[in-house]
């Protein structure tokens, strides 16, 4: 059933409409065209006869979505916070587009989300390839470098349109880097073996190799030929504003330098930015260790032993914005650098002074091996370039070469995340294999040419791998740290992920959590089964002794000193009301109705009898009113016999003179207006032969128009207002109406008016009225009137007693005992009341006559029925 | 408290009062009881205004509904319609001229009357089917018993006499049989037998009435406040 | 005068007896949890099943209260036919299927319609009370009877139930509820309204005359209703034993 939502009529499931007001239902059922079942609305065959409900353009037509994806936060990726496009608040601030507060500067201007992360495709082995499509599913949305490292897949490369602008101390370094000799133009000034990869006139607008910062060591040719003409296809590029620190400062200093030659790129320092361990980022640690490992294989040597120069810089007050990487690589080669130029001042060439002017150039930072995917033609070129057993001079970078040695202390580049495993360790680099670093050889540095290459190139041993606890902190963004294990919120960095499985750091694992860890089984060994802590034996009850009926459960330590303290007082009728409540619900439903019904079994029978019924009583009668002959009389009614209390009252009208006054209550309804018409009208016609006043009062409200409607049929000379003696009694404001049912007539009977009467008499249809003025009259003792009464037939057998009481004088109940007065009095007014009481005598028999055709049918019926119940 | 404190208070109060008013002889008594009814009698009075409200609203909103097009929608609104022109005709006439005015009588024996008296003559039909669907809905014993009393009420109520000519006696009602009293005494005896069964019902019905109103007039039962 | 008193001593003596009882019947209920014993008048039990037939059914229930008026005696009859259907209005809110009743006196009308605006108020819905679903039909006996006869035609119905003060007029309900096959359920105060219901209900599905006054203790089952019947109970012997012995002394000359 459906109801409707007007006006909660109830309908059909299958109606459109409502019934009752018309208007449309919801609809919850859908009726099969084939069969006509219901079937709910997103059936889309018939549950019956299978049909098909609805048709294939009526699928896909669904209704368009209210919601639209600007609503929405644009999640993507998987844990990393997203800067949504519309401004959204969050704990009462409101996030705009384009703004993080969780994430610093550096990291926030490359995690926006209109950035468009594109992935080189490089000719990949299989294992690539499958890495490369893991990589990819897992930091869609990440950048490159900050989705971990994997060696096979290349970064994607950001839109240069959509970086974010540079923060302000990387800004500031850039302007002052741009005053300091900047190429002219609004561009910043690139570094120069960067210019001559982007070729002349690139400027930091223009898209940076992104493996240099993913730190994936590229081949210049390969780089050149790429970034010149498919920059942002094949070639990694960054934008200037993700440049690190280190990497932006080297381009300040250098943006004025002439090109620096054919540099292995495949050698380029590069910031490796693994600040999200690899695990999260949906990589196997061992995927990334391997990358490491692979990309720390192929630093060259006159690089590495620049970094372990540059790992006994020292942390200063600036080391905080030195990548930590590069301090921590600096430091890991510090004690192997064996005429390693000395190590480049971090502070000088990461960050900007307190000033905000242009450091002095200083030599970069030593590069860390990227754990990034590379062509293999790069890895080709670099055995080549290996197997060369020296570096090209251009390959070496200018700013390389003018880098001083750096100072023990200075912050180094560290991996973050990223702990170096044995093997991984940067080589050493010997100057005497580093490549000249300027376009002339004369330009590579002492330094740099008094390091052994040949060493390197030789196969130096691998270093010793680093202890964890020699490993820089990596700065860990704000909402990195969120995600950090309880007791460690205070710590600044986190302690660098294990790689491997073997250095990964036990988790802190619930005992509940180790109590499910599956144990190691055979194989075809059935599992084993849970074990069941033991549960205490029912202490009482009916289920006392037994064990293991309900698990033991300690859900809520509750003090078994504990009690209630609210003492909460419910009525005993809320009690009540609720026990009737549970009584209700709970009695089960009877199958057998405890009522009967009423409804007749045979429908054609009783719509046959209704009819004859009504045929009879109605037509048959006005029928015989007419058909019957003048002559015949049926009822012959002996007056004493009929209406014992006729005389009586003749009797007592008799004795009334001329001028009395006659109450007369008028307590019968306008429905036994007709009847008691006629009943009162001898009586009336009696009382206007005595010449005596009538007062008309009435406890009903509709009586004093039937009284004036009674005194007009009977004074038929003229209007109620004309009677003789007929007047009207006003009491209270009413036209003789008596409010408050026996209360008023106590009232009215004891005002003077009513003291002064002659007599009361008293016209009912109602029983219970006509005991209030008998009763009331009753209770004014010497002062009660004579009461006459004439009422109904079928209130007569009910007020008897009253009327065989000594309270009344004289009464007539009924049409006949009415026409007994007639007679009795002998005014000869029985014309018509024979006739009407030959009518109703004809009635009454008509009635007894259907009654028993009533009882024999019935009779007839229930044994024909229970014959042929018995037959079957 | 408000809710249902002062009005069982002023409802014990006032029961009492009337109470004590109708029993003791007491004239101070009497005549606050009498003033008491009156204002229960207007009380009743503007209870009946909001009735005739009640059932203007009720009409006049299914004159306004929306309601589904079939034949019987429309009787029922077309009947709406002539009830609610009906009662405020009446209304308006009725006020202006009184009950003795020449609207007020017309609608009284023109209307009223007639209408009443078909429906009463109605119910004489009614009793009848049902009577007769007694024994079809209900074969037992007491339904036998309860169609024999009403057809000898209905034989002996009004007497039915022989033409003239034949010379029986008439005036009981059916013709006399062998012993002339046997039906005289056998009405008698259910004529007892009724009237003390209503007596005894009426007996019943006010030993609840009075019952029922000590509850209220104590306090305990509380009609008026829901509870 | 003698009089007065004389029904003043009987109101005392009823007064009296039902404190009596009253004492006992609470005391009983403290010990028994409240449960009474039925009073063996079926027609209330059944008001709860049809109610939860009707709303599954998505019928409507009808109760008509009849005409009695608050200010007589049959007003006392119609506050018993109320206590009868506290139930029905309790269940009807809950199940927010309301039924359709309908009144043939002004202040009636106004005590149906708080009876069960408490109900809903009473389940924490007050909103849900629907304007119409207490109805003042007509005046007087026949039309009252007449209107709400054509219910049956009208509204969709399940059961209908008559309760309260009637007369013969009451045929013409049961006649329509007959004909459009809705269940009966009824009781009435007076002989000739349970001569127009027991041919139809008869003698186990309706109540007549005393009975109807038991709705209260079989319904809300409180300690003061169960009071009533008993002192109920208790005066009715009385009248017996008093009848008898007037009886009595008249056969034997004693009495006037």
């Amino acid at each position: 059933m459906i109801r409707c939502p007007s006006c909660g009529t109830f309908n059909h499931d299958s109606q459109r409409a409502c019934r009752s007001c018309g208007s449309a239902l919801p609809q919850t059922r859908r009726r099969c065209p084939e069969c006509g079942a219901l079937n709910p609305v997103g059936n889309l065959f018939c549950d019956r006869c299978n049909t098909r409900l609805l048709d294939a353009e009526d699928i896909n037509q669904r209704p368009a979505s209210d919601s639209t994806d600007d609503d929405h936060l644009s999640v993507k990726g998987i844990s990393l916070p997203t800067r949504p496009s519309t401004p959204v608040s969050i704990a009462g601030t409101e996030i705009g587009a384009g703004q993080q507060t969780a994430l610093p500067d550096w990291l926030a201007g490359l995690v926006d989300e209109d950035t468009e992360f594109e992935l080189t495709e490089p000719a990949l082995t299989g294992q690539d390839e499958v890495d490369l499509g893991q990589a990819r599913e897992e930091s869609a949305s990440l950048p490159h470098w900050l989705g971990g490292g994997d060696a096979s897949m290349p970064a994607p490369l950001p839109d240069a349109a959509d970086v974010a602008p540079l923060p302000s101390w990387l800004a500031g370094e850039a302007k002052d880097a741009e005053a300091s000799g900047a190429a002219a133009g609004d561009a910043e000034p690139l570094p120069d073996w960067l210019t001559d990869v982007l070729g002349p006139g690139a400027t930091a607008d223009e898209e940076i190799p992104a493996a240099q910062e993913a730190g994936v060591s590229l081949d210049e040719d390969a780089l050149s030929g790429r970034l010149s003409e498919k920059p942002s296809s094949e070639a990694l590029v960054f934008a200037e504003s993700e440049l690190p620190n280190w990497l932006a400062q080297a381009q300040a200093l250098t943006s004025d330098g002439p090109g620096r030659g054919d540099v292995p790129t495949d050698r380029v320092p590069v910031e490796v930015m693994h600040t999200v361990p690899d695990h999260t980022a949906g990589e196997e640690p061992g995927e990334s260790s391997a990358a490491v490992e692979e990309e720390a294989l192929v630093l060259p040597d006159w690089l590495q032993e620049i970094v372990a120069e540059g790992a006994g810089v020292a942390e200063g007050a600036g080391s905080e914005q030195l990548p930590d990487w590069l301090v921590e690589l600096s430091r890991s080669v510090d004690t192997e650098a064996q005429g390693a130029p000395p190590a480049v001042s971090a502070s000088e060439v990461f960050l900007p002074t307190e000033d905000g002017s242009a450091p002095a150039p200083t030599p970069a930072p030593r590069a860390q091996p990227s754990p990034r995917a590379r062509s293999s033609e790069v890895f080709e070129e670099e055995a080549a370039f290996t197997d060369a057993g020296e570096l090209p001079v251009a390959a070496v970078p200018g700013w390389l070469s003018d880098l001083a040695p750096m100072a023990p202390g200075v912050g180094t580049p560290v991996f973050v995340g990223q702990p170096l495993t044995e093997g991984h360790a940067p080589q050493n680099v010997g100057t005497d294999a580093l490549p000249a670093l300027h376009e002339g050889p004369e330009q590579v540095p002492e330094w740099l040419r008094d390091m052994d290459l040949q060493a390197s190139q030789s196969g130096p041993a691998p270093e010793p791998v680093p202890e964890l606890g020699d490993l820089a902190r990596a700065e860990v963004p704000a909402w990195l740290q969120e995600l950090a294990p309880p007791g460690t919120q205070g710590d600044v960095a986190v302690e660098p992920a294990v790689v491997s499985a073997d250095m990964l750091a036990p988790a802190d694992i619930p005992e509940w959590v180790e109590a499910l860890r599956p144990e190691a089984r055979a194989e075809g060994a059935p599992p084993p089964a849970r074990a069941i802590p033991p549960t205490p034996a029912e202490p009482e009850g009916p289920l006392e002794g037994l064990v293991g009926v309900l698990p033991a459960v300690t859900a809520v330590d509750r003090p078994v000193s504990a009690r209630s303290t609210a003492v909460i007082g419910i009525p005993g009728t809320i009690v009540a009301q609720a026990q009737l409540w549970q009584r209700l619900l709970e009695q089960p439903r009877s199958a057998e109705r405890s009522v009967w019904y009423g409804r007749p079994s045979d429908r054609k029978g009783s719509g046959v009898f209704r009819w004859l019924v009504s045929v009879l009583l109605v037509a048959g009668l006005f029928l015989a009113f007419w058909l019957i002959p003048d002559g015949v009389q049926l009822a012959r009614v002996s007056p004493t016999q009929v209406a014992p209390g006729a005389q009586a009252l003749v009797e007592g009208i008799d004795r009334l003179e001329p001028g009395d006054t006659i109450i007369m209550a008028i307590e019968y309804s306008p429905a036994y207006a007709e009847e008691m018409s006629r009943i009162a009208a001898p009586i009336l016609a009696h009382l206007r032969s005595r010449q005596v006043g009538v007062s008309v009062v009435s406890s009903l409200p509709e009586g004093a128009g039937l009284g004036y409607a009674l005194s007009s049929s009977v004074y038929a000379t003229g209007g109620p207002q004309d009677a003789v003696g007929m007047t009207s009694t006003h009491t209270t404001g009413g036209d003789g109406y008596l409010a408050g049912s026996a209360s008023g007539i106590a009232e009215y009977l004891a005002r003077e008016e009513a003291v002064s009467a002659d007599r009361l008499v008293v016209l009912g249809s109602e029983p219970q009225r006509l005991i209030w003025w008998l009763e009331q009259n009753a209770l004014l003792g010497a002062d009660a009137l004579p009461v006459s009464i004439a009422t109904s037939a079928g209130a007569g057998p009910l007020v008897l007693p009253y009327l065989e009481s000594s309270w009344v004088e004289g009464w007539v109940a009924g049409l006949p005992q009415a026409l007994a007065y007639g007679q009795i009095r002998g005014d000869g007014s029985d014309g018509d009341f024979v006739r009407v009481l030959d009518l109703l005598v004809l009635a009454h028999w008509v009635v007894a006559a259907l009654l028993l055709v009533a009882l024999l049918y019935t009779l007839v019926y229930a044994c024909t029925h229970h014959r042929r119940k018995g037959a079957g | 408290m408000f809710r249902w404190f002062l009005p069982t208070l002023f409802a014990v109060i006032v029961g009492l009062l009337v109470l004590l008013g109708s029993l003791l002889p007491i004239p101070t008594l009497a005549s606050l009881r009498a003033d008491l009814l009156s204002g229960a009698a207007v009380i009743a009075s503007f209870a009946m205004v909001l009735a005739f409200a009640n059932v203007l609203r009720v009409h006049f909103g299914r004159l306004v509904a929306k309601q589904a097009k079939s034949v019987h929608a429309t009787g029922q609104r077309f009947a709406s319609l002539i009830l609610l022109l009906s009662a405020i005709a009446s209304f308006v006439l009725v006020l202006l001229q009184g009950p003795e005015g020449i609207a007020s009588q017309t609608i009284v024996e023109g209307v009223l009357i007639p209408g009443q008296s078909a429906l009463l003559a109605l119910t004489a039909v009614t009793l009848v089917l049902t009577g007769a669907r007694i024994l079809r809905t209900r074969w037992r014993a007491s339904s036998v018993l309860f169609l024999v009393v009403a057809l000898l009420v209905l034989w002996t109520t009004v007497g039915i006499g022989t033409p003239s000519g034949i010379g029986m006696p008439s005036g009981i009602g059916t013709p006399a049989l062998v012993y002339p009293g046997i039906l005289e005494t056998v009405m008698r005896f259910v004529n007892a037998v009724a009237t003390g069964g209503m007596r005894g019902l009426l007996l019943g019905v006010a030993l609840g009435t009075v019952i029922t109103g000590l509850r209220i007039i104590v306090g305990i039962d509380r009609p008026h406040s829901g509870g | 005068m003698a009089d007065q008193l004389v029904a003043l001593g009987l109101v005392l003596v009823c007064a009296v007896v039902f404190a009596v009882n009253g004492i006992r019947h609470r005391r009983k209920a403290e010990d028994t949890t409240g449960v009474e014993d039925t009073t063996g008048v079926p027609v209330f039990k059944a008001f709860s099943d049809e109610v939860g037939r009707v709303a599954e059914e998505g019928r409507t229930i009808h109760v008509s209260l009849g005409s009695g008026d608050i200010l007589d005696e049959q007003g006392m009859v119609s506050v018993a036919a109320l206590h009868g259907l506290s139930a029905l209005t309790e269940l009807s809110a809950a199940y927010d299927s309301p039924p359709l009743i309908t009144t043939g006196n002004p202040t009636l009308y106004l005590l149906a319609e708080n009876q069960i605006r408490d109900a809903y108020a009473r389940l924490g819905s007050p909103d849900n009370y629907r304007f119409g679903t207490v109805r003042y039909v007509a005046p007087t006996p026949i039309i009252y009877a007449a209107a709400a006869a054509t219910l049956a035609y009208d509204e969709s119905l399940g059961v209908n139930i008559n309760l309260g003060s009637f007369d013969q007029e009451v045929s013409l309900l049961t006649h329509a509820a007959v004909t459009n096959k809705v269940t009966l359920l009824g009781g009435a105060a007076s002989p000739t309204g349970a001569a127009a219901l027991y041919p139809v209900l008869g003698p186990s599905q309706v109540a007549i005359g005393e009975e109807l006054f038991s709705g209260g203790a079989e319904v809300i089952r409180r300690s003061a209703f169960w009071a009533g019947l008993a002192t109920q109970d208790i005066l009715r012997w009385l009248v017996v034993v008093g009848i008898v012995a007037a009886a009595v002394a008249s056969l034997l000359g004693l009495g006037g």
